[in-house]
């Protein structure tokens, strides 16, 4: 320790000698000692009353000794006692004086009876030193560790107090403290520091207590992930939204993309549906950027990943989401969608703490359609068969008995919702270790989650380790590495598609689903979802990825960090495909209906990637000078492969395996590629007095995608952010503590096309044979394109940021432009050429868009505390370059329109009178009183593509998310609403068909229009007939929708319970995912995606869960 | 610490270093050929060859049946309903169907590799330059069939003889369906030069110069140039390589292909290349999708005890000859069997069904059928060869010879049926022979292409379509069973629309009449 320090204690000439008694080491000891409030009655009887404005420390100090029996100890060469200094108190305690006088120093200080001891070094052996050679009674002592819960560093300077006392010590530089008090019962220590919960943890007898402090979020201090760095949340100038980790782990959903539903403002995830263990969601950062792959890069702790699906929720610390040009653009040729950072919990020190965490949980679907009775049904057929000159298909006897459904078995009335769909149960189990010391830290994390499909003979399982260790091999290094295993198989049946047909488009209500006999009613297509469902065989994927991540940072000099991350992916899939051989007989006659045949399908593929990285970070601070540099480069390489083989006529259902396949007819095949992406990329941040900030980006991209002297692009960003509330003139206002605004313009890229499109290549494979025997062929399939390059995003952002009321009220607005040019476009061609159309870049696409998130958090009383978050954005979208129109369906791409516009006629109503009909212009031959009447809009007495307009998009706008949350005591509640302000939907197939294709009929088709039933909801019904089913803007529907998304309550017991049953931590939980949906659509969930109902659909869960900490 | 940071450091930065270079963005594809390194072999000119053959396919039979008045399309969505009840369109989204597009886009194919093979086997050297040549006989042959197809069905269409590698090269307007009959017969004539009469057992199923002769007829024949055609014809049945098979019912069964009688067909083969004729013309009782079925015109137009109508149709009552124990084909409406008639769309519409290429050994695997699918036979040449002689000069003996020839055949033993013809008039005997050609080719595809060759689809593709008679159980009336109704619009039905969408991306392009 220090040799050479002054000693000043001042004046008090009793307590000099008793000083000048003490060994000249004690003494020396003993000024390092520091912030203790003795409990002795001097201090906490004497009042002091100061008021002295712009005076020295010095000053105050006299000032107390004068009003007082206390003096003061301390090295002059720690304290500045020169200090200017305000205060103003009357009749106080000195322990809450010298609160006013050291706050925010990093002077220590304590409080023995009548002395105050000053330093800023740790106190405690010190203390006790003194407390021995005071002589004072034998205490308890109580020492340990605080370290921040996040990032497990330790913790200087925590506030650490005996409650119900004003005895309490600061931690010293290495987050470490010791505290000795008088035996009381029932101690218990109160932890707090400036930013951080405050904690109390009874003691019980113990004397080491470790404490990790969770970090209060508050807006400014705030450290947000940005690509390869943080960014302190005030410092930003980009658009980025950060999503606590916390709020996503409480939500028992199977996809972390679920849960991120109407999190952020500006990013729209739509739950198209999808089987247990898929990932089915759109995720759309500010809109419809191009024609093709419009998902974001996906990051996960810096290494790339094709989705989501393999990180569990309750790994994530926190999601960052780079939504404009400044902020993604470090990502150069891969960001012009948005980039998503996801990253993953890391361990702590200060102890091991074991987390083990589940929840059990009901699906359900989020709607059922209303389908018609039976004998409705048959009466519908008959009607439409009238309708078309035919005669009627069930007589009257069959539909009084299917009415009486006396004879279930002859006269069904089946329910195939029912049958196919299953209330189904989802759990998951996790358990996290986490902790370490300084130079070894680590986070585990094992998970299983079982999930059995809503539609029946569906289901997953998914295993997931992640192992995050960090090693500190000197001051300078560190080394770390992740690890990161995710297993996911899933079983469906062979047959899945054909289900969803087979329920909506071939059996009707009046087919039996099964006989008491085992056997299956066919319908008049010869199919039965049930059978399909139980007889067809099984298909089971299977994956496994692994992500192996070691990386090193060493600080050169101070403020310089090199970083090297070397990541390889490895991702194996397999999938099996086994259709089994079975035979349907008619139940009456046994008659052989239809037969499958058995086959096999095996698959295997592996993808391979690795990414090699070096990072140059440096910052230096001078005066109001900030300065931040970066400078990378990153080499990623791809590698795919796959072998498919397939046989058929298996030996035996039972035996699975390609041996046992006929090898007559045997094939199989297998493909390969890679690709590889060089960049280097750099990032300069420069701030001035903490106003104005300035940041600018840049990357240049080699591609292998494109051809030689086309590869590389560049990609620069700049932006500007300015702190007004930093400035003189706004800095009087106390309730606004942040405003700032902030601008951006940046380049972006998009290279996602299929691989090797510059070369032109012959395909074999084009086989045919002679005389019985197999022979190759090889032919050019598609045209190449040499001059194929990037798509370029150019996006410009203006922003802003209030905090006001010290962050209760957050505000962030956004509006943004963006442009992309040359997108990369099969754009169609002339069929005469023979080949597929070659990929260009030809399209231009503009998104022009709003977001605005807000935020209020506040407490009432010491008991209660809320918040209320709601975020909603907008996005237009237009196409600025297409080319031909390109006409699918009901879908168009229409240059001047919006992207997934709907196409179509325009309905004026039923016909009602077959004069109506003469007089209008042409429909069809069959037209007549009770069809959908489409507007003549050229005037040429004839309904043709002319007549066809744009009818609106399916982009969803206005998409918002309302956040409410309440603790109160140890219950915690939440809810949390999402919907989309306007957005459309296009129903086709058995959902507009219904009876004329002896389909799924629901219920609103009753209201259909008939000679007595003129004011109808529903065209006339016309066996086997399409006039009515086209593209028209009658079948589009409203899906805009509020959905009360998540309700979750729950409880925490309490510290003192908690710690008599011997564990830290205990949370229970119920939880509603889905509840409940405001809707105009009909029938489907309003997130449904167009056209026919082939997919699987979307579910609620109801579940219960537990978080126990040990 | 120190060391180990100067290792670490040391060997990461020379990975980037090593890794930098910009040879890491070369990639080549390893599981196709880049087209720098092809047409240089010899093999190479036989596989681009090879794959020409799949676009044999254009011609559907099935389903250009089912747009003649010999069958209907038996589910109102598949391609051929539109276009057999004339409310055909040009674009697919209006309900026209999607064929005019596909059969656009399929033949253009066919041309382009037909192409690619003309003028990219100029690069070969071969050591046997009658392989070369042969080759290049069967793209040539290829290109014709294909754009006789287009002719026929579209009119004047846009014409290439080199492959296109620019997009710009296809803004080109139609060239008239004359102009481009002219190109054909100049390839079929190279053709016939180049090509051998037959092949080795290998290679059987190649074009051989009698294909491309017949073709030369069928060619002339729609353009009424009757002379070249009957000439064209004659050099068929002079080059004394082909004669009638003798039994008609056995000429579409597995034992009998690749026989006398066949000049042009498409190969198939056990599971690696296989058809669904079975699951798309047989019953719903024997797993069938009855997507084609005969129209009560087609059973009419047999002469008394034609053993072709039982050789070519199911009638209702009869034993399914495809399944044992003598099941009863049952399509009486009200019945309740499972053929009964339109219970299902997989149930047959008329009451009856087809019967050539639905074949008893594919009643356990329906989808996969491998009897070769024949396009030109010939009995098709001697009729065409009776049809242009008795354009040119009356029904001539010879012209006689050839359709009692056809007659004979089908006779088969029986003296008592189909008499040989003689004595009649130029309009009876063309009269007779369209009549012998409805009734020996039906279901194979042609009969479409003869009414619209013939101009009488506008009388035969009109009105009412019937099936087969019944006793309604009700009223204990007969009644005929009711298809559809037919329309045909002579100022726009002989000819398929344009694609909509290639009128859109080639602005040279018209539209044909009245769509």
């Amino acid at each position: 320790m220090k040799k050479n320090y002054y000693l000043r204690v001042r004046s008090h000439p009793a307590l000099k000698k008793l000083f000048m008694k003490l060994k000249l080491a004690v003494l020396i000891v003993m000024v390092s000692v520091s912030s203790v409030f003795a409990t002795h009655s001097y201090s906490q009887a004497a009042k002091v009353s100061l008021r002295m404005e712009n005076t020295t420390l010095d000053k105050v100090m006299d000032e107390i000794e004068r009003q007082s029996e206390f003096y003061f100890i301390f090295n002059q060469k720690q304290i500045d006692v020169s200090r200017i200094v305000n205060i103003d108190v009357e009749n106080r305690l000195i322990s809450d004086i010298l609160v006013e006088l050291f706050n925010k120093t990093n002077v220590n200080y304590a409080v023995l009876d009548r002395k105050i001891l000053l330093s800023t070094d740790s106190l405690e052996d010190d203390l006790r030193n003194f407390q021995s050679a005071s002589g004072l009674q034998q205490q308890t002592t109580v020492s340990g560790k605080i370290t921040d819960g996040s990032t497990g560093e330790s913790m200087p300077g925590v506030n650490i107090l005996l409650k119900g006392t004003t005895l309490g010590v600061i931690t010293d530089g290495d987050g470490n403290y010791s505290l000795s008090f008088s035996p009381t019962s029932n101690p218990i220590l109160v932890f707090s520091f400036i930013g951080y919960v405050t904690q109390e943890i009874p003691l019980n007898g113990r004397t080491t207590l470790n404490v990790n402090l969770a970090a209060e979020v508050t807006g400014l201090e705030e450290v947000v992930v940005i690509g390869y760095g943080t960014q302190k949340k005030v410092n930003l100038t980009g658009s980025v939204d950060a999503v606590d980790g916390a709020k996503l782990s409480e939500r028992p959903v199977a996809n972390v993309s679920l849960a991120l539903q109407g999190m952020s403002s500006g990013t729209t995830v739509i739950n198209r549906g999808g089987a247990p263990g898929t990932d089915n969601t759109n995720i759309r950062i500010r809109g419809y950027g191009t024609f093709g792959n419009k998902d974001p890069l996906i990051l996960v702790d810096g290494v790339t990943v094709s989705n989501m699906s393999n990180i569990d929720a309750q790994d994530i610390a926190n999601i960052s989401i780079l939504k404009d040009a400044a902020s993604s653009a470090i990502y150069g040729s891969r960001a012009a969608n948005g980039v998503i950072l996801i990253t993953t919990k890391r361990g702590g020190s200060g102890g091991i703490k074991v987390t083990y965490s589940n929840y059990f949980g009901i699906q359900s679907l989020t709607r059922v359609p209303e389908v018609v009775k039976a004998d409705d049904y048959m009466m519908l057929v008959n009607e439409s068969c009238i309708n078309a000159n035919r005669q009627p298909k069930y007589t009257q006897e069959a539909i009084d008995k299917t009415m009486a459904g006396t004879e279930p078995y002859k006269y069904p009335n089946t329910d195939w919702w029912g049958i196919m769909y299953r209330d189904a149960l989802q759990q998951k189990h996790s358990i996290n270790i986490n902790g370490g010391t300084d130079k070894f830290k680590t986070n585990v994390t094992f998970n299983y989650l079982n999930q059995e499909g809503v539609l029946i003979k569906t289901g997953s399982n998914q295993y997931r380790l992640r192992l995050n260790n960090d090693i500190k091999l000197s001051e300078k290094l560190n080394f770390g590495t992740d690890i990161s295993i995710a297993s996911n198989s899933r079983w469906e049946p062979a047959r899945i598609s054909d289900i969803y047909w087979n329920m909506l488009h071939d059996v009707p209500a009046t087919i039996v689903a099964k006989y008491p006999d085992g056997t299956y009613q066919l319908g008049p297509t010869n199919q039965n979802p049930l059978a399909t469902a139980e007889q067809s065989g099984y298909n089971k994927p299977m994956s496994i990825q692994g992500i192996l991540s070691s990386f090193f940072t060493y600080e050169i000099i101070k403020g310089l960090k090199f970083t090297g991350r070397y990541s390889i992916k490895e991702d194996l899939g397999e999938t099996k495909t086994y259709y089994n051989n079975y035979e349907f007989r008619d139940h009456e006659t046994q008659n052989l209906i239809k037969t499958y045949t058995s086959s096999l399908n095996d698959s295997r593929n592996r993808n391979h990637y690795t990414d090699l990285q070096g990072l140059l970070d440096y910052d230096k601070t001078f005066s109001n000078h900030y300065f931040h540099f970066l400078i990378g480069y990153s080499h990623e390489y791809n590698y795919y492969n796959s072998v498919t083989a397939r046989r058929q006529d298996f030996y035996s259902n039972a035996l699975q395996e390609l041996n046992l396949g006929s090898t007559t007819g045997q094939t199989n095949s297998g493909i390969s590629n890679e690709w590889s992406l060089l960049s280097y990329f750099g990032r300069i941040n420069y701030t001035f007095s903490n106003k104005y900030l300035l940041e600018a980006n840049f990357r240049y991209d080699g591609s292998s995608r494109f051809a030689e002297g086309r590869r590389w692009g560049f990609f620069p960003s700049f932006s500007l952010g300015w702190r007004l509330s930093e400035e003189g003139f706004l800095k009087d206002i106390a309730w606004l503590n942040n405003l700032k605004l902030r601008l951006s313009w940046g380049q972006l890229g998009n290279q996602d096309i299929g691989l090797y499109q510059y070369i032109q290549t012959i395909s074999l494979g084009q086989s045919y044979s002679f005389g019985g025997a197999l022979v190759d062929g090889a032919a050019k399939t598609s045209l190449a394109n040499l001059n194929i390059s990037w798509e370029k995003t150019t996006s410009s952002n203006i922003g802003i940021d209030i905090g006001i009321l010290k962050d209760k009220l957050t505000i962030i607005a956004d509006y943004f432009i963006r442009n992309t040019n040359d997108i990369l476009l099969a754009r169609d061609i002339p069929m005469t050429i023979g080949l597929n159309a070659p990929t260009q870049n030809v399209g231009a696409v503009k998104n022009t868009g709003w977001e605005l998130a807000t935020r209020y958090q506040d407490n009432i009383g010491k008991d209660i505390s809320f918040r209320i978050g709601f975020n909603i954005s907008d996005v237009k979208n237009k196409i600025i370059k297409y080319g031909n129109p390109s006409v699918s369906g009901w879908n168009v791409t229409m240059e001047g329109e919006s992207m997934d516009s709907f196409y179509g006629w325009i309905n004026e109503g039923f016909f009602q009178t077959t004069e109506e009909v003469a007089a209008h212009a042409f429909q069809h031959t069959i037209t007549a009183p009770g069809d959908i009447m489409y507007k003549d809009l050229n005037n040429d007495k004839i309904i043709n593509d002319l007549d066809k307009r744009v009818l609106g998009s399916s982009i969803p706008r206005y998409s918002y998310g309302i956040d409410l949350g309440v603790n109160y005591k140890n219950f915690d509640l939440s809810l949390f609403f999402n919907g989309v302000g306007k957005c459309n939907g296009y129903q086709y197939g058995a959902l507009i068909e219904g009876p004329i294709w002896d389909g799924f009929t629901t219920k609103e088709m009753l209201d259909r229009w008939t000679p007595e039933n003129t004011d109808a909801t529903w065209p006339r019904l016309v066996y086997q007939t399409v006039h009515n089913q086209q593209a028209s803007d009658f079948w589009i529907q409203n899906t805009s929708f509020l959905r009360f998304k998540n309700f979750q309550l729950g409880y925490t017991i309490p510290m003192a319970l908690a710690d008599r049953i011997k564990i830290k931590n205990l949370r229970a939980y119920v939880n509603g995912e889905n509840l409940f949906t405001f809707t105009k659509a009909k029938n489907l969930d309003p997130e449904f995606p167009s056209g026919r109902v082939n997919y699987f659909p979307q579910t609620k869960i109801y579940s219960i869960g537990l978080d126990i900490t040990f | 610490m120190n060391k180990i940071f100067k290792i670490l450091g040391i060997t990461f930065i020379l990975t980037i270093c090593v890794n930098c270079s910009e040879d890491f963005l070369k990639t080549e594809p390893t599981d196709r050929i880049a087209e720098d390194y092809f047409w240089t072999q010899e093999k190479d000119g036989i596989l681009a060859t090879n794959a020409c053959y799949p676009s044999l396919g254009v011609f559907r039979i099935f389903a250009f049946e089912a747009c003649s008045d010999n069958a209907v399309a038996n589910k109102t969505w598949t391609d051929a309903y539109p276009i057999g009840n004339g409310s055909i369109t040009s674009s697919p989204t209006e309900g026209g169907g999607y064929w005019p597009t596909d059969l656009w886009r399929e033949a253009y194919q066919g041309i382009g590799r037909a192409n690619a093979v003309i003028e990219g086997i100029e690069n070969i050297t071969y050591t046997d330059e009658s392989l070369k040549n042969r080759l290049k006989g069967e793209a040539l042959f290829m290109r014709s069939y294909l754009y006789n197809i287009l002719i026929n069905l579209y009119g004047d269409v846009p014409y290439f003889d080199k492959p296109i590698a620019l997009i710009e090269d296809s803004q080109v307007p139609r060239t008239s369906k004359d102009e481009i009959a002219t190109n054909i017969v100049k390839d079929l004539d190279m053709a016939i030069n180049y090509l051998p009469l037959n092949y080795d057992k290998t290679n059987v199923g190649r074009i051989t110069k009698g294909a491309a002769l017949a073709l030369k007829a069928r060619v002339y024949l729609w353009q009424n140039k009757y002379q070249e055609a009957r000439d064209a014809a004659k050099a068929v049945i002079d080059l004394g390589v082909y004669q009638l098979y003798p039994n008609y019912s056995e000429l579409f069964t597995y034992n009998t292909e690749n026989n006398v009688e066949i000049i042009l067909d498409q190969q198939y083969m056990p599971t690696l290349r296989v058809h669904g004729s079975f699951s798309d013309l047989a019953p719903r009782s024997c797993q069938g999708n009855s997507n084609y079925v005969p129209t009560r015109k087609l059973v009419d137009a047999y002469e008394s005890n034609d053993p072709r109508l039982n050789a070519t149709i199911l009638l209702p009552l009869e034993v399914n000859p495809w399944l044992d124990g003598n099941i009863i084909f049952d399509p009486t409406p009200g019945s309740g069997s499972v053929d009964e008639v339109s219970i299902s769309y997989l149930a047959t519409a008329t009451g009856y069904h087809f019967k050539k290429y639905v074949l008893k050994e594919d009643v356990q695997y329906p989808s996969r059928c491998n009897i070769n699918l024949v396009y030109i036979r010939y009995a098709d040449v001697l009729l065409m060869f009776a049809e242009s002689e008795n354009e040119i000069s009356g029904p001539t003996n010879e012209a006689y010879a050839a359709i009692n020839q056809v007659r004979a055949r089908a006779r088969g033993s029986s003296s008592s049926i189909l008499p040989d013809l003689n004595g009649l008039t130029k309009e009876g005997f063309r009269e007779a022979v369209r009549k012998e050609r409805n009734v020996e080719l039906a279901e194979e595809g042609l009969k479409y292409f003869d009414l619209l060759r013939w101009k009488t689809a506008e009388t035969a593709l009109v009105g009412k379509v019937y099936g087969m008679d019944y006793i309604d159980i009700s009223t204990g009336q007969p009644k005929t069973v009711e298809v559809e109704n037919r329309a045909f619009n002579t100022g726009r039905n002989y000819f398929w629309p344009i694609p909509e969408s290639e009128i859109r991306l080639n602005t040279n392009l018209t539209q044909n009449p009245l769509f």
